[in-house]
């Protein structure tokens, strides 16, 4: 276990705290109806970073009312459906409509049980949206810092996590994170692809169904 | 056999007492053990030539991990308090951080070089041996490096991946860092007995263990398989330690219909819808 990794391991998990700090309501994108322009990528992010912090600081909340509300935003803000596709990368072609559909859905629990298991370790972290970038191709990468106490000394960058969002009817969706420069979708499609390689889309579902499963005999076992 | 060299710790000439010429045969056995294995089989495109190897290595490791590190570090949280921990990794951070400091200097970073030479100095000395982090305070923060990161930015690709055995993670490109690592931090040359050497170390992984612990936590929860999860993750931490924050994943990685590589191709065309 290498320093640097350790040190950006424990960055890593805080940072997948941005991951559960994803999304922006879209309550408040009809709210801006009236406005002449929709929000920007960086606006959108705003907005979720303010409102997921709001509800992390609830002390109101109970950890699994936290959680259901962090996965509502995160719901109304990421587009699952590019993300899976990318992360499947030319594989995705291949698949029928059936077992497309499959995928996506076990993708979409997969994540959304990743969040979930980050959304308890919130220490006070403070997030900033710190810049923006416009991609090539049209998406908009958004940069944020994660700063907070570590090993006892306030106000430390925890994690760099960068958001990519692409626009689906008007509104921002993102559809990575990359976290200290490792990014989420690419990850997935290593694991992805190398399931499909030697066991092909059967084997691909069956961890899926298998890793999803898991998850929830543990949730009912209330761990 | 040993009439030589130090005279301070000829009292210490027991079984416990590990020679110099041990310690550095150790490391120079290591750089070039590690740099022969992988030189010997560098194939193309292929960033884990060894992956049968390195996964019998990964779930020696995960099973050395469950049985014995996690236990450990659960116990080390519970029973020793945050302030406490908090100056035994500071301090375990401060004897390694002699290594930073010299890949500064080696990557022409001058600057970072002399502030992190001041960090050490300011840490090991008001800081009592690091374990009060005074430099933090006085705007020198800690930064990362090692031998990985400076060959990385000298040219060198990052060659096969590695597992190694207690090490975890690395690449031929890395593992030079490791033994790179133990010469540069001074508890290697103080000729601890190892009555007190073995426990120290032992303190030393439980409390990275500890610190990793929310990491892994996050491993098991995203990968379907988390040796590949681990390997990629650590493939693409390094590319961006290299490239300081710019990720590795080209544009048409992004693109719905293409399928670009990650973290080993940054193409130059790359339009998406």
């Amino acid at each position: 276990m290498e320093k640097s990794m350790h040190a950006t391991a424990i960055k890593v998990v805080l940072a997948m705290l941005a991951c559960t700090i994803s999304g922006v309501s879209a309550v408040r994108a009809a709210d801006q109806n009236d406005a002449p322009s929709p929000p920007t990528a960086r606006q959108v992010m705003d907005q979720v970073t303010h409102d997921v912090l709001a509800i992390l600081r609830d002390h109101n909340l109970s950890v699994d009312e936290k959680r259901e509300k962090v996965k509502q935003i995160a719901y109304q803000n990421m587009n699952f459906d590019v993300m899976a596709r990318l992360s499947l990368g030319r594989y995705w072609r291949g698949l029928t409509d059936a077992q497309r559909t499959q995928y996506q859905q076990e993708f979409k629990q997969l994540v959304t049980n990743t969040y979930g298991a980050t959304t308890d370790s919130y220490t006070d972290e403070d997030v900033k949206v710190v810049g923006d970038r416009l991609e090539q191709d049209g998406d908009c990468t958004v940069l944020t810092r994660i700063t907070g106490t570590k090993d006892d000394k306030p106000d430390q960058e925890v994690a760099k996590v960068d958001y990519r969002l692409r626009t689906q009817d008007k509104q921002w969706k993102v559809i990575d994170f990359t976290i200290d420069g490792v990014s989420l979708v690419a990850n997935f499609r290593s694991q992805f692809q190398e399931v499909m390689a030697n066991g092909g889309i059967d084997q691909l579902l069956k961890l899926l169904r298998d890793k999803n499963a898991a998850h929830e005999k543990n949730a009912a076992n209330g761990k | 056999m040993e009439s030589d060299l130090h005279p301070p710790n000829q009292a210490r000439k027991d079984s416990t007492f590990i020679p110099t010429k041990w310690r550095m045969a150790a490391i120079v056995f290591t750089a070039v053990a590690v740099s022969v294995c992988g030189g010997c089989a560098s194939g193309p495109h292929n960033a884990d030539p060894f992956e049968k190897t390195n996964r019998l290595i990964y779930r020696f490791n995960d099973a050395l991990d469950r049985v014995a590190l996690k236990p450990m570090a659960d116990v080390y949280v519970k029973v020793i308090p945050k302030p406490i921990r908090t100056g035994i990794g500071n301090g375990f951070d401060n004897l390694i951080y002699f290594n930073v400091v010299c890949n500064d200097f080696l990557q022409a970073k001058w600057g970072q070089g002399l502030g992190d030479f001041g960090r050490m100095a300011a840490d090991s000395t008001i800081g009592i041996g690091g374990i009060f982090d005074v430099a933090s305070h006085w705007g020198l923060p800690a930064h990362e490096n090692d031998l990985g990161i400076t060959l990385g930015k000298w040219g060198a690709g990052p060659g096969p991946y590695l597992v190694l055995p207690l090490l975890g993670p690395s690449t031929v490109r890395d593992a030079p860092g490791i033994a790179m690592k133990y010469a540069a931090n001074p508890t290697t040359w103080l000729y601890l007995p190892i009555q007190i050497s073995i426990p120290l170390y032992v303190v030393n992984i439980v409390d990275l263990r500890s610190r990793f612990d929310s990491v892994v936590r996050f491993r098991n929860a995203a990968s379907i398989d988390p040796y590949l999860f681990t390997r990629n993750a650590y493939l693409q931490f390094r590319e961006a330690q290299i490239h300081e924050g710019q990720s590795a994943t080209g544009q048409s990685f992004y693109d719905e219909d293409s399928d670009a590589s990650p973290a080993a191709t940054r193409p130059a065309s790359g339009h998406g819808e």
